[in-house]
C-alpha cells in the first residue's frame, strides 16, 4: 500500500516537474513546481522523515506568503480579480488543509527525536494519505477556478 | 517499507528534469527553478537512503536539513528576484559574459 501512496504522490510529482519545465511563462512554471515541492514533502513524511517534510513544507509555505505579501502574487500569478480578495472553495480548501497538516504534524514535532517504531507507521500513512487528498482537492479545485477565470475574460486563457 | 530503488529512480527522474530544464531553457526564472527541482531530487535521495539504512533507520543529519534549507531559501530568493527586477523576459543567453 505504500508504495502505491508513493507512487501515485511520485507520478504527481513528476508530471508538475514536467509541466514546470515546459511552460513557455515562469509564473505558472513556479507554481508547478511549489506542487512538486509539496509532493515531495509528503513522499518526505511518507518515508518516516519528520524533519525533511517538515522543512521542505514549511520552506514552501514561507515562500507562498512572501509571494503573497510582499510581491504582489495576483499581478505576478495574472489572476486579476481586483478589489479585496474573497473567500472561495479553493481559499477554504486551502485553509483546511493547511489545519489538518498542522494538527498532525505538530504532536510529531515535539516527539521527533524518539525512535519511530511500528506504531508512529499509522499516523504517517494517514498524514499521506490526507496530504494526497489535500493536493486532489487544491488540483480540482483550481481547475475550477482557472475555468471561471477564463469564462470571465472571455476564453482569453489568462 | 518502500524499497530504496523506487525512492532513487523517483530522485533520478526529478534530478534529470531539472537538468533538462536547465540546459534547454532561456527564462531567467525557470533555469532557477530547474535547479530547485534538482535540489528537491537530491532531497528526496537523501531521504530514501536514512530510511532504508542499514539497521534502524535514521532521520537525516541536520547539516543536511539546515544546507538544504539555505539553497532553497537562496534559490527562491533569486526567483522572487528575478519576477521582481526583470518584468521583461530575462534570456539568459543573452548575459554570456562575466564582465560588461
Amino acid at each position: 500500500m505504500d508504495v502505491i501512496l508513493f507512487w501515485i504522490l511520485g507520478v504527481i510529482t513528476l508530471g508538475a516537474a514536467g509541466f514546470a519545465m515546459l511552460h513557455p511563462r515562469p509564473a505558472p512554471a513556479a507554481t508547478a513546481l511549489s506542487l512538486t515541492m509539496a509532493g515531495n514533502g509528503g513522499i518526505c513524511l511518507l518515508l518516516g522523515q519528520y524533519l525533511l517534510g517538515m522543512e521542505v513544507l514549511l520552506v514552501l509555505a514561507a515562500g507562498a506568503l512572501f509571494l503573497r505579501a510582499f510581491m504582489r502574487g495576483r499581478e505576478i500569478l495574472h489572476i486579476h480579480t481586483g478589489g479585496k480578495a474573497r473567500w472561495s472553495l479553493a481559499r477554504v480548501s486551502g485553509v483546511a488543509a493547511a489545519a489538518v497538516f498542522l494538527w498532525l504534524l505538530l504532536p510529531l514535532l515535539s516527539d521527533v527525536e524518539r525512535p519511530r517504531l511500528a506504531e508512529g507507521a499509522e499516523a504517517i500513512s494517514t498524514t499521506a494519505w490526507l496530504a494526497l487528498l489535500s493536493l486532489l482537492t487544491v488540483a480540482i479545485t483550481g481547475g475550477f477556478v482557472v475555468r471561471a477565470r477564463r469564462a470571465q475574460n472571455g476564453g482569453s486563457g489568462s | 517499507m518502500i524499497p530504496l530503488e523506487h525512492v532513487l529512480w523517483l530522485a533520478m527522474l526529478q534530478v534529470s528534469l531539472g537538468l533538462a530544464g536547465l540546459l534547454l531553457r532561456r527564462s531567467g526564472p525557470v533555469v532557477v527553478l530547474a535547479g530547485i527541482l534538482m535540489l528537491n531530487g537530491v532531497l528526496l535521495a537523501v531521504a530514501g537512503l536514512a530510511a532504508n539504512r542499514e539497521g534502524a533507520p535514521l532521520q537525516a543529519p541536520g547539516v543536511v536539513i539546515l544546507a538544504h534549507m539555505v539553497l532553497l531559501v537562496l534559490s527562491g530568493a533569486a526567483v522572487a528576484y528575478a519576477f521582481e527586477r526583470f518584468r521583461r523576459p530575462l534570456n539568459v543567453d543573452e548575459h554570456d559574459r562575466m564582465k560588461h
